[in-house]
């Protein structure tokens, strides 16, 4: 029986002739992968460190203000009063506040003042997931306290537990620390009691309205009730005012205004475009020079009857194996820096199947690509030239 | 009588050797490559010239044809144009039954999978073996995975690279890669055979192992070879030596035919005193035709328009004298007749009958009469001849 393993194979005997040309080409196809994983790594990275503290909240139901796009970059305030309301909603088991504000946290070191996020909660209740938070909320009761979280930047100074600084000129004790990772708004995170936060707004008028309005409500539901129609409820009644958001939408939303609503995801989506076009110049680029070198071999064969479409089969057969050839090493590379960079910037950098899958798919489509511009020139290719 | 012979009918020495029969043989045979009136042209509007004036060759399948002529004078045209590399433009080209101006590009793609093509640049795949490279070609032909190892091993073996055949063309001389690109195009034993150059870069030995093989090819497969080449060390080995001169064939001789003709000529007390090159002259000029046996080649009474001299065959020469009718000689190969016709003006004066298929090469009476006129000798001789019969 005759296989195509019969063949000769002559996409393989090409690309492996020459094994300079072959070490540098598969150098420019790891390179173009390693730029696309970088790329597709730290969007990827981007959206999931926006969401990361939208993951460590304990609720049902999120409440926010409509004015909101994103509660890690535009979070506007809304009436205190309507968490207060929503606890009103037949099923709903707990609903709490959380205030979400910037403030100068300075350096106890360089005394450089720097923004850093405050979370302010109430302390009686547990509105997070995180069981190492959770312990600690009792510490928070006292006054002039924070937990920081760990993997804030270290511009910020010490951030260890019995450091002492000021928060807005105001001065903290770090009773504890927490593990969230910092994201593309924020260089760091404290934690502190709506006591204490409300302490930290000297004007009067400032703080009575400050006492008014906060920035994220948490809602708990009873398991046994239906989620959909408590919130469609909550829509009705809060239409004027507020978006009411599952756990999955409010997610879905903070990942949609990073990804579309900010330069940030185009930024990152075009450097994805760049790697790919690179990634498609230089496979050309081998692939047009090999052509090229090979132009009257190509004529040859075609003279004795191999037709156009077996010829522009075997370029974009050797460019597919570029392909993958090139995207192993170019993912290993990819693993590592995504751990190094992990380590040093605290991003979440993960490799998921989808980035896998999503970059292995371009770098096909990219080498079939550049395969199959770089065929066109083996038309050229005149066996009535030959004699 | 009428006819006159230049060796006795059944004494010739010459056996003709097994080639020249086939040749003869394939001369009866269709032409594989039939080109009528083709013309080619490169360019257009105002930079349009005309490479190939009005062509026409027959080329029978096991024959070897050499192309000679100048640089540009079309051979390599005319050869692009059969291994349909190039699209017909005028007149007709005919191969293996295919008329190629009304073939489709992949019926074209198909045709060629039936030429063995010899270029002058070997171009081998760089990146393939020896026995890779011969594989391409076998590849194309479907033939079984074994078979094309054992096929391409044989053929190399036959050209002497049976230590080279995992070599890749850089490790291979200038001359064994040439062997690799002849074991390539022949691996596939094709009907028709496109050569251009095959034994320039060959040495002496090497030349004549790829031209032995492509005389084999046309004695046992009937395989057709057209080749161009300069190389004077393979000349004999051409049944036909076709010359072109800007654009057109300015000579086409069957080689080991004109061979056999000067040789039955110069074997007769009338031709044996002339120039080889008049010969060789009368010998072109003279046209194959086949007569079945029981057939009438001249008839006594008809005008004198040929003169004949018999290839192959037996024919009864017969005299009629009022009612009777009296078979007066028996003619056989290397015999000749009808020159007292041409000579006197007078009718033929006895009519000749073919006693089995013969072949017969003629020579129309205004060549004869330029031959005769070419050389006094000639024409004395010949009347000497005619006269001492009379």
């Amino acid at each position: 029986m005759r296989t195509r393993l019969d063949k000769v194979p002559i996409a393989w005997a090409n690309l492996t002739h020459n094994h300079k040309n072959l070490a540098n080409a598969l150098a420019g196809i790891t390179f173009a992968v390693l730029l696309m994983f970088m790329q597709v790594g730290f969007l990827n990275s981007l959206l999931d460190s926006t969401v990361q503290f939208l993951k460590i909240l304990d609720g049902d139901l999120f409440l926010i203000s409509k004015q909101t796009a994103s509660t890690s970059d535009n979070e506007e305030p809304f009436a205190r009063a309507r968490v207060f309301q929503a606890r009103r909603f037949p099923g709903v088991l707990q609903a709490h506040y959380v205030h979400l504000d910037r403030k100068f946290w300075k350096n106890t070191e360089n005394h450089l003042k720097k923004n850093i996020r405050v979370v302010a909660i109430d302390p009686d209740v547990p509105v997070f997931l995180d069981p190492e938070i959770n312990s600690q909320l009792e510490d928070l009761k006292k006054d002039d306290v924070v937990l920081v979280d760990r993997l804030s930047k270290k511009h910020f100074g010490p951030i260890t537990k019995g450091v002492r600084t000021e928060i807005e000129d105001r001065m903290f004790s770090v009773v504890g620390n927490f593990t969230l990772g910092t994201d593309f708004g924020h260089s760091g995170t404290v934690i502190m009691s709506d006591k204490n936060f409300l302490n930290l707004f000297k004007d009067e008028d400032e703080l009575n309205a400050e006492r008014k309005r906060v920035e994220l409500g948490l809602i708990k539901i009873d398991p046994a009730t239906n989620l959909q129609r408590i919130q469609e409820d909550m829509r009705k009644e809060f239409a004027q005012d507020l978006l009411v958001l599952t756990r999955e939408e409010i997610i879905a939303m903070e990942r949609y205004y990073w990804l579309e609503g900010t330069p940030v995801g185009f930024v990152f989506g075009l450097g994805t475009v760049m790697g790919f076009i690179v990634g498609t110049i230089i496979c050309y680029q081998v692939l047009f020079t090999d052509i090229l070198n090979r132009l009257q071999q190509f004529a040859t064969i075609k003279a004795i009857g191999y037709s156009n479409r077996y010829l522009v089969g075997t370029v974009v057969r050797q460019s597919l194996i570029l392909a993958v050839l090139g995207f192993l090493p170019g993912l290993l590379l990819s693993q590592v820096i995504y751990h190094i960079i992990s380590r040093l910037l605290h991003l979440p950098m993960n490799l998921g199947e989808v980035q896998v899958i999503l970059v292995l798919g371009l770098t096909l489509v990219m080498s079939a690509g550049s395969g199959l511009i770089a065929a066109r020139k083996i038309l050229d290719a005149d066996p009535a030239e030959l004699f | 009588m009428g006819t006159s012979t230049g060796t006795r009918p059944q004494d010739s020495k010459s056996p003709p050797p097994h080639r020249k029969m086939t040749i003869l043989d394939g001369l009866k045979k269709e032409p594989v490559i039939r080109v009528q009136r083709l013309s080619h042209y490169y360019g257009s509007g105002d930079n349009k010239k005309q490479i190939l004036f009005d062509i026409d060759l027959d080329i029978r399948p096991g024959e070897l044809v050499i192309m000679t002529g100048p640089s540009g004078s079309g051979k390599s045209t005319l050869l692009s144009l059969i291994g349909a590399l190039r699209t017909v433009q005028e007149g007709s080209l005919r191969v293996m039954g295919h008329e190629l101006n009304q073939m489709t590009p992949s019926q074209l793609v198909q045709y060629r999978r039936d030429i063995g093509f010899i270029f002058q640049m070997h171009n081998l795949f760089e990146s393939l073996t020896a026995m890779e490279n011969v594989k391409m070609s076998l590849q194309l032909k479907k033939v079984p995975r074994t078979e094309k190892r054992d096929q391409a091993g044989h053929i190399l073996n036959r050209l002497g690279l049976e230590e080279r055949i995992h070599y890749k063309p850089e490790s291979l001389s200038g001359g064994q890669r040439q062997r690799v690109a002849v074991a390539r195009a022949l691996a596939t034993r094709p009907r028709v055979i496109l050569a251009d150059e095959p034994t320039a870069a060959l040495d002496k030995e090497s030349g004549k192992t790829v031209v032995e093989m492509l005389r084999e090819l046309c004695e046992t497969n009937d395989s057709t070879v057209l080749l161009i080449t300069h190389d004077n060390r393979i000349l004999d080995f051409a049944d036909r030596i076709v010359n072109m001169v800007d654009g057109r064939i300015v000579s086409n001789v069957l080689v080991a035919e004109s061979v056999a003709i000067c040789e039955f000529l110069i074997k007769s007390n009338l031709f044996a005193n002339l120039a080889a090159s008049t010969l060789t002259d009368i010998a072109q000029k003279m046209e194959l035709e086949i007569v079945s046996a029981g057939k009438w080649v001249i008839r006594q009474g008809d005008p004198g328009d040929k003169f004949y001299l018999i290839r192959k065959g037996i024919t009864d020469v017969v005299v009629r004298s009022g009612a009777e009718t009296k078979k007066v000689a028996t003619l056989g190969e290397g015999n000749f007749f009808g020159e007292a016709a041409l000579l006197t003006g007078e009718p033929r004066n006895a009519s000749v009958l073919a006693k089995e298929e013969t072949v017969l090469y003629s020579l129309d009476k205004e060549n004869f009469q330029m031959a005769i006129d070419s050389s006094k000798t000639f024409k004395e001789q010949l009347l000497n001849a005619f006269y001492q019969r009379q």
